[in-house]
């Protein structure tokens, strides 16, 4: 016999309701946007996306103001050891950064948690959105590490492995060291959204050490006749020379790290939260690719 | 041997590199037997580890922030006429000045002036009003020295704002400044320091490097800032420079200071080098910096590389041939001869004679101490002093300390006092631990070896274990640690005799105690208590319970249970004792050098095993049932802290507030047992307090 009873119908429907209410969120769009990380404030008209403008640099050595776009989400780099002293940083935010939003970028430690999270709090009444970086063993130790007081995270998959060690796979983007940090993840008391690489880096190796690095070194770009193919990612330079700024000697090992399509769809399959934007670092690197292609990754 | 000797301190600047290319691990047992000091009693700390240390970029700023502020300070007194203490107080440290002290009315009141406009300059400095307060300052001054700092400020404001024409432009006006009364200042060298730089942000790498490359060259007290800006970018650049060069000497001071950036090829440009002039003293002075990166190569080959894959060993021994083939064909000096020898001694143990007798002295004697097999003190003690005589700097004669004392630490009985000290005597690096294995590692035995030690007329190698502060132990401490010994023993009437009129520390720092309770004396818990915890310290904390007070209870009892050996009372205090002086209990400090808190020590289990005795004889005496189930939780307690330690002799585990070991406990037969004894108490007023505590609920 139908049930024409109006509240046993809603009583039956409320999970329906409830699934709706609870994972409707999950079909929200995601969106992209990307790191600008120079000084040199050159972007092009029109672009469209937002940028996440590195704006101020607070180090030990001082404070290093980059501010331009203003009409995109700051980000303010603190050196960890900056909780260590006594500078008033909260002062320098205030004054420099007038925006509603802000991200901060520090590396925190045992030992600078309480004071950059109270930091954060402070910062919290003064800007309406807070977000900061996160790397991975602070995902992975977040009980000993803790999670930041503020509304957002972003979690930077790139730079995980030892860039000082010749026989890292890929500093750039490494999904066998990604994976060990998100394995036994539950969760985390956080909104994160993701910051993916876009960059690549040539390491220079001389007698069996990393000696030091090239910025924006693609395979592509490494001429036959002066660089020897050796392996997958590996490179040896045939005559003393200067390339991209850095002078290379003779027997020189180079090798490339940077991530393809392929890899960067990978690293999103293996995010075991649910994130809304993928923030790519960094935008001076776009020029290698197609936004359309990193708009379909994730 | 060559120009090298003739060079001083000043002109030598060698300066090294930045700190983020340097080695990850670099060894602190390593020795510097290539340094400058072996040839000339002279230090420059930028010429050691060059290549290697992490330190080594703030290493050189320091030394060079030193000597400009000494240069400073002398120039200010002089111009003042005031001490240069005085000075250092106000314009280094901001204190007040008394400006009485400056006669010249005129100096005074310009002194002030600038002071008052330097005060602008801070952390967080607004460069456009310092700009303004300077440039009026300037206008109005009529001393050049005034003048001239004036100008210097200017510059600097100048460049913080970028605005880099108007810097050069000024700089260029400042040559009617350069009169017999400042033309000698080092205020000068900043001012070109400042100079290259702008033209660098101008845009010309060319002439900024070429610029800067003679800052490194001739200035006394920047001259880093000359090695840290040398940049080239491409061969264009680098040719163009070469075109600049006015000598040869030029061109080698430039590929020097190429050779100087950790990131380039150090060996490949000394080659060079040689090949322009081999005779020049740029060579000698990279070939230094070379050989300690030589030096440090076959170190890490021959003691950190076992597990190096093969072709990382390969490409150091192609770097160490490669250098002492090159060394080989390059030896016409003694310094070069004996570098050739040394490192060829270290590398394969070959030995190549040398025309130097010092330096046939010194490579015989690392070979003397490396051949030891017996310790025959006063002999070793007699041969060390004489190859310290040859030498005068302090560094070498510690490298020469280091390198022996290490061979007697290999030589040194395994639990022998002596063994530690030379541990933490050549050990440089980490002195924390040191003092901390040290201290952990003292038994009743070590100590009184100690004291003998340091009681009897001692030679010269134990002289110098004994010299160093972190192993250095005064009467005060030596008395607590004999205190806690003997506690931990259980002879408390020993312990109680050094502990006894303790003298009271009233400065913390000045001990080298872990904690404020360690520093006290004493434990904010009745060690004669126990509670549900399994630590024993859940009761409010009490006033300090001292542990002369602990041991006068402790020594009372033992005196009652031996009238009396069956006291219920008296035996569940003392096994409350003993628990609560273990490792697991509320006062290990009383009968504890030092109590690691994420680790486990076996040599905590005696003192369990004393407290079992002590609670089975109080089952064995009492039928009152509160007391028997309050024994009963004890002991499951104890069957905890010994699976701890087994757990921790099989694999060691680190404690980190889980709850593992209490999972671990459960599969015993020994927890089984009690638990089941303990059930049988569920009617006792004990077993329903407990029953619900978290402590409890984990044992259940």
């Amino acid at each position: 016999m139908p049930d024409f009873n109006i509240s046993n119908r809603i009583v039956k429907l409320f999970p329906l309701f409830l699934f709706l209410v609870l994972f409707g969120g999950c079909t929200k769009k995601k969106t992209i946007a990307f790191y600008y990380w120079k000084s040199d404030c050159r972007v092009e008209k029109n672009f469209k996306y937002p940028l996440y403008v590195k704006v101020l640099d607070i180090n030990k050595k001082g404070i290093f103001k980059t501010a331009c776009f203003r009409e995109h989400i700051p980000v303010v780099y603190i050196e960890n050891d900056i909780f260590k002293i006594d500078i008033d940083v909260d002062k320098i935010v205030k004054r420099e950064v007038k925006s509603e939003n802000i991200q901060f970028d520090c590396d925190w430690t045992l030992s600078t948690k309480e004071r950059y999270f109270s930091f954060l709090k402070r910062m919290k009444k003064i800007y309406k959105r807070v977000s900061v970086t996160i790397r991975l063993h602070q995902l992975k130790y977040f009980s000993r590490t803790g999670v930041p007081p503020v509304d957002e995270g972003v979690l930077m998959l790139y730079n995980m492995s030892d860039f000082k060690d010749p026989y890292t796979r890929n500093y750039v983007l490494d999904l066998k060291e990604t994976k060990k940090y998100f394995k036994n993840f539950k969760s985390y008391p956080l909104k994160l959204n993701v910051a993916l690489p876009i960059y690549s880096t040539a390491f220079v190796i001389r007698y069996g050490e990393v000696v030091g690095l090239i910025d924006d070194v693609r395979k592509k770009d490494l001429d036959s006749s002066f660089f020897e193919t050796l392996g997958k990612n590996r490179f040896r330079v045939m005559k003393t020379r200067y390339f991209k700024g850095k002078l290379l000697y003779e027997g020189d090992i180079l090798r490339v790290d940077e991530v393809d399509l392929n890899m960067l769809k990978e690293a999103v399959e293996t995010i075991p939260f649910t994130f809304d934007r993928v923030i790519f670092f960094r935008y001076g690197n776009l020029k290698n690719w197609n936004i359309e292609d990193l708009k379909k990754i994730i | 041997m060559k120009k090298l000797f003739v060079i001083s301190i000043f002109i030598l600047k060698l300066f090294s590199c930045t700190s983020a290319w340097t080695p990850a691990y670099f060894k602190n047992a390593y020795y510097d037997f290539v340094s400058l000091p072996l040839f000339k009693d002279t230090e420059n700390p930028l010429y050691s580890y060059s290549f290697v240390s992490p330190w080594v970029y703030e290493d050189r700023k320091d030394y060079y922030e030193k000597i400009k502020k000494r240069l400073n300070l002398r120039e200010w007194s002089e111009y003042l006429g005031v001490d240069e203490k005085d000075i250092e107080r106000t314009l280094y440290e901001k204190k007040p000045f008394d400006f009485k002290k400056i006669k010249n009315r005129k100096k005074r009141e310009e002194f002030i002036s600038y002071l008052d406009a330097l005060g602008m300059i801070d952390y967080d400095t607004d460069w456009r009003k310092v700009l303004k307060r300077f440039l009026a300052l300037y206008k109005k001054s009529e001393l050049d020295f005034f003048k001239l700092r004036d100008a210097y400020n200017i510059v600097r404001a100048y460049h913080h704002l970028k605005m880099f024409d108007k810097e050069l432009e000024f700089i260029d006006s400042l040559n009617s400044l350069k009169n017999d009364e400042v033309k000698n200042s080092i205020v000068w060298e900043w001012i070109e320091s400042f100079k290259a730089g702008a033209i660098r942000h101008k845009g010309d790498f060319v002439v900024s490097s070429y610029l800067f490359a003679k800052v490194f060259a001739t200035h006394k007290s920047d001259a880093y800032v000359g090695y840290y800006d040398f940049k080239v970018r491409n061969d264009k650049e680098w040719r163009e420079l070469l075109k600049l060069a006015k000598n040869r000497e030029d061109v080698l001071l430039f590929h020097f200071l190429r050779a100087l950036n950790p990131k380039n090829n150090a060996l490949w440009e000394l080659k060079k080098m040689s090949e322009i002039d081999s005779d020049s003293v740029w060579v000698d002075r990279l070939l230094f910096l070379v050989a300690q990166k030589v030096q440090y190569t076959i170190f890490l080959l021959k003691e950190d590389c076992e597990d190096c894959k093969d072709d990382k060993k390969r490409a150091f021994r192609e770097y160490i041939e490669s250098f002492l083939n090159y060394l080989q064909k390059n030896r016409d000096s003694d310094f070069r001869e004996y570098l050739f020898a040394y490192l060829k001694y270290i590398y394969n143990d070959k030995r190549v004679p040398l025309k130097n007798k010092k330096y046939q002295k010194l490579l015989d004697y690392l070979a003397y101490v490396d051949a030891l097999e017996v310790v025959d003190e006063d002999e070793i003690s007699k041969r060390l002093k004489e190859i310290e005589a040859l030498f005068e700097n302090r560094n070498i004669k510690v490298d020469l300390e280091r390198y022996t004392i290490r061979r007697l630490y290999e030589l040194y009985p395994k639990d022998s006092v002596k063994k530690s000290l030379a541990k933490c005597f050549y050990d440089r690096e980490e002195k924390y631990y040191c003092k901390l294995d040290f201290r952990k590692s003292l038994d009743l035995n070590k100590l009184n070896e100690f004291v003998n030690l340091k009681n009897k007329r001692r030679n010269y190698i134990e002289n110098l274990l004994l010299s160093k502060k972190e192993t250095d132990l005064g009467e005060r401490l030596i008395r607590v640690y004999y205190s806690v010994l003997y506690t931990a023993e259980g002879d408390f009437k020993k312990a109680l005799k050094y502990v006894k009129n303790l003298p009271v520390l009233k400065n913390y720092d000045d001990t080298y105690y872990w904690d404020k309770k360690d520093f006290m004396r004493g434990s904010f818990y009745n060690p004669f208590n126990v509670d549900f915890t399994a630590n024993n310290r859940a009761l409010p904390r009490s006033k300090l319970y001292t542990h002369e007070r602990f041991l006068k209870t402790i020594l009372k009892i033992k005196k009652k249970l031996k009238q009396d050996p069956n006291s219920v009372t008296d035996n569940f205090l003392m096994a409350n004792a003993w628990y609560n002086i273990s490792d697991f209990g509320n006062s290990p400090m009383f009968a504890k050098i030092y109590r690691c808190v994420v680790c486990v020590d076996p040599k905590a289990l005696p003192k369990l095993q004393k407290a079992k005795e002590y609670y089975l004889k109080v089952l064995s005496l009492t039928s009152d049932r509160e007391l028997r189930a309050k024994v009963y939780y004890q002991l499951m307690k104890i069957a905890l802290g010994k699976k701890m330690i087994e757990k921790w002799k099989e694999e060691k585990y680190y404690i980190y507030g889980d709850f593992s070991p209490f999972k671990w406990v459960k599969d015993s037969d020994e927890y089984k047992d009690l638990y089941r004894e303990l059930e049988k108490y569920k009617d006792t007023k004990y077993y329903k307090e407990i029953k619900d505590c978290a402590g409890f609920q984990y044992f259940k």
